[in-house]
């Protein structure tokens, strides 16, 4: 009896812990960040004063959108096929069942998630400087970042394999290629191309805003209508983004379930999808001018720059700290007033609790926050609370929200019926069976899901800096300007170790709390 | 049936990285064209023999003493480049047929033919006609050419297992190695997949292993039966001469002390 108390105590010991140690790091940060509620109170309707100059929306400046929406895309595209094209020997080596060889396999997985910390928005603009301004620097950004996120998602489920066929072919007397063709191959692909496809929605969200840092696309255009205070443009652009985003994400979701649910694909459908993907990449490639004189100056330039960002300017680590601190502190203050407001949205989306008809409204309101990227958000905030750490904080928020619901309601929607039956038996009031028979299942999923999306937030946050929403963004995309690079190389180091160390912690953390 | 010996194994001891010892001083010669059973329960150790032929057992890191012969050569002895080599002659079939579920039937069996046809054309799945011929003739003799191009997850176990041993027959090999073909398959068709692998050994003469842990089984099928217990071999006799009852309980019965070990291959040495 004594050591069961000992354990509720020391497990409610844990939670109390957690709880002040978050509330500190939040009134910590906020000190700091000089961020408050009542600031936002009181300047709340400059936003909705935005909202309604942006109405009706400019419907004449169509026929110049089409032209950086097509940009755009094949950015996007580019940027997917060649980020997967790499990622497919990536994957192998970062495979524990194909790759064997200690030596390889650690060096691979470190230089992966390495690459893996860098957003692909720092990635442009090393490239714009390298590559100058246009669509041609977004895609080598939006390639080697794609490759990262695809090859860890694909390694991720590589480790489940049937190692059964392996084993057989290795009997045969394969070689080891031939080997992994045969048996490695098909069981991946299907969750390869599947991952391919999700990271092409991402890359549509991404190519939308890498104009800020003048990698083309249509996000010139809004920051242009935006400069103008043309805010009826805006809008206009901000739905042609809404529905091309929406539309995208449709059609690749049903191309990825198919994929994912394992059932036999026909001839039929692999050779439209092969079809529409040599399609799509044949019109990237039109679309884009690729001038192999740029691209050789380019490698040029690139050369010298990393040959001084591999000098690190160590003089400026005051500066980098301060900055990336600010970085993580927007990304704290971010997650925890999503992790609050995203809270009830777990529960009144989730079709198990709700009924139905009503809980799929109430998801509209998640699903289209988390249509638009951070930068977009950003930019719509700093034009509406001016720049600084408060658009940064309300950004990564806002945008949360809409993610953190999503795996929230999820985590509600997989929860045990038993319990909640055993109370109703009993006749308890739904409060109760709320309390003691969905909470105690939910609370440490959505605890890890925050933690998991405050790792997000703090790439997000690096990024925010260069539309102006504080943290060490800006200090980067200065010191790009200026052509320093030996500080570009400090900062992206300190965003590099940071960021790893974080994802670290994080995983460890999760682990802890999702096995109690 | 009794040929020249085409395998011979001395004082074979395996040791797992874990420490555990799964073989300890087997001795044993299979002949060509000889359909060997290798009774036991699960655990005793006969994966780690069978792997052991073929050198899979590496893989696991375990430490391998003694001497295998098979044919003129020293399978302990050899490099790993020539250990390859030699598996292209080897077929094996595994307990869980070991399948790629997604890819074809005829795109599995034809793995059988990557040794011959090379690792450049493999890759580029550039197989020749004659592969393919071989390919579907080996399925023709498990029965299912019919599903040649069927996807393998959507066929029964036990036309699974009969894809294995397609796969197998297609190495063309001069000997097959069978872990466990049926126990994961129902009794009925558990007799058809063993009816076929007699059926090859008998036709074709190719030298055969399997594993199995069913006594029945391996009293109905095998020429010879060799019984391994707790990482020993404890018996090794033709079936005729096998009396059920001191089979069945030299496998399944109480744990043998080492008085009693002694007194098993003492009755060994005489016969």
């Amino acid at each position: 009896m004594g050591s069961v108390s000992l354990q509720m105590l020391k497990r409610r010991v844990t939670w109390i812990a957690i709880l002040v140690a978050l509330v500190w790091a939040y009134l910590y940060s906020a000190q700091q960040l000089e961020f408050s509620f009542s600031e936002l109170f009181q300047k709340g309707h400059r936003f909705f004063n935005l909202l309604s100059r942006m109405w009706p929306p400019r419907m004449e400046i169509l026929p110049q959108i089409w032209e950086p929406l097509f940009e755009t895309i094949q950015m996007a595209v580019l940027g997917t096929a060649l980020g997967a094209l790499l990622a497919l020997p990536a994957v192998m080596l970062t495979s524990r069942t194909v790759t064997r060889t200690s030596w390889i396999y650690y060096p691979a997985r470190f230089v992966m998630s390495l690459l893996r910390s860098i957003p692909a928005e720092l990635y442009a603009i090393l490239f714009v400087a390298a590559l100058g301004i246009g669509p041609l620097p977004g895609i080598p950004a939006l390639t080697i970042f794609s490759a990262a996120i695809i090859t860890k998602l694909t390694s991720e489920s590589a480790e489940n394999i049937d190692t059964g066929p392996i084993e057989a072919l290795e009997a045969t007397g394969a070689r080891r290629p031939a080997v992994v063709t045969f048996s490695v191959l098909p069981q991946i692909m299907p969750l390869f191309l599947s991952y391919s496809l999700y990271m092409f929605e991402l890359n549509i969200r991404i190519a939308s805003i890498l104009a800020v840092v003048g990698a083309g696309g249509i996000g010139q255009n809004l920051v242009t209508a935006l400069d103008w205070f043309d805010y009826p443009a805006a809008m206009t652009i901000l739905i042609v983004i809404f529905v091309c985003v929406f539309a995208i994400d449709m059609i690749s979701s049903r191309f990825r379930e198919s994929f994912v649910e394992g059932q036999e694909l026909g001839p039929v459908f692999t050779w439209s999808f092969t079809i529409a993907s040599a399609a799509a990449i044949v019109w990237a490639l039109s679309g884009v001018d690729i001038d192999m004189q740029r691209v050789t100056d380019g490698l040029n330039i690139l050369g010298g720059m990393f040959t001084q960002m591999f000098r690190p300017a160590w003089g400026e680590i005051g500066t980098a700290a301060a900055k990336m601190g600010e970085s993580i502190q927007i990304a704290l203050l971010g997650t925890t007033i999503a992790m609050v407001l995203a809270f009830p949205f777990g529960f009144l989306c989730a079709r198990n609790l709700i009924p139905r008809p009503l809980a799929y409204g109430i998801r509209q309101g998640p699903n289209i926050i988390r249509t638009f990227s951070e930068i977009i958000l950003a930019i719509f905030l700093i034009a509406a609370f001016g720049p600084g750490p408060f658009a940064g904080v309300l950004t990564i928020g806002i945008h949360s929200i809409g993610m953190l619901s999503r795996l929230n309601y999820e985590v509600v929607e997989t929860i045990d019926r038993g319990p909640l039956e055993a109370l109703s038996s009993l006749g308890s009031a739904g409060v109760v069976r709320f309390r003691y028979a969905v909470l105690p299942q939910v609370l440490p999923e959505f605890l890890a899901m925050a933690i998991y999306r405050f790792e997000i937030n703090v790439r997000a946050a690096t990024v925010l800096g260069i539309v102006g929403a504080g943290g060490i963004g800006k200090v980067i995309l200065d010191a790009v300007k200026l052509g320093r690079w030996s500080e570009v190389g400090l900062y992206l180091l300190v965003v590099v170790v940071t960021v790893m160390v974080i994802d670290f912690l994080s995983a460890v953390i999760r682990r802890k709390i999702i096995e109690g | 049936m009794s040929g020249q010996n085409l395998l011979q194994i001395e004082d074979l001891s395996v040791t797992y990285p874990s420490g555990v010892r799964a073989l300890e001083d087997v001795s044993l010669s299979v002949r060509e064209g000889e359909f060997v059973v290798i009774a036991g329960v699960s655990g005793a150790g006969k994966s780690t023999l069978l792997r052991c032929i073929n050198r899979l057992v590496e893989f696991t890191g375990a430490d391998i003493e003694g001497r295998i012969r098979f044919g003129s050569q020293d399978i302990l002895q050899l490099s790993s480049r020539r250990m390859r080599k030699l598996r292209a002659e080897i077929g094996m079939i595994f307990q869980e047929f070991n399948l790629v579920k997604r890819s074809s039937v005829l795109r599995n069996v034809l793995a059988g033919r990557i040794p011959k046809v090379g690792t450049l054309r493999a890759l580029l799945g550039r197989f020749r006609p004659q592969d393919v011929e071989i390919a579907l003739a080996s399925l023709d003799r498990v029965g299912i050419q019919a599903k040649a191009d069927q996807r393998a997850d959507k066929l029964s176990g036990g036309q699974m297992q009969r894809v294995g041993i397609a796969r197998a027959l297609a190495q063309e090999p001069r000997i097959i190695l069978a872990d466990e073909p049926v126990a994961s398959l129902d009794p009925i068709t558990a007799r058809i997949v063993m009816e076929h692998l007699k059926q090859i050994n008998v036709e074709s003469g190719i030298t055969t292993i399997v594993n199995l842990h069913d006594t029945v089984l391996a009293q109905a099928f095998g020429d010879r039966i060799i019984g391994i217990r707790d990482a020993r071999l404890i018996f090794d006799e033709p079936v005729d001469q096998l009396d059920e009852a001191t089979f069945e309980e030299a496998i399944y019965g109480a744990s043998l002390s080492a008085h009693e070990h002694r007194q098993v291959s003492e009755r060994r040495q005489t016969t």
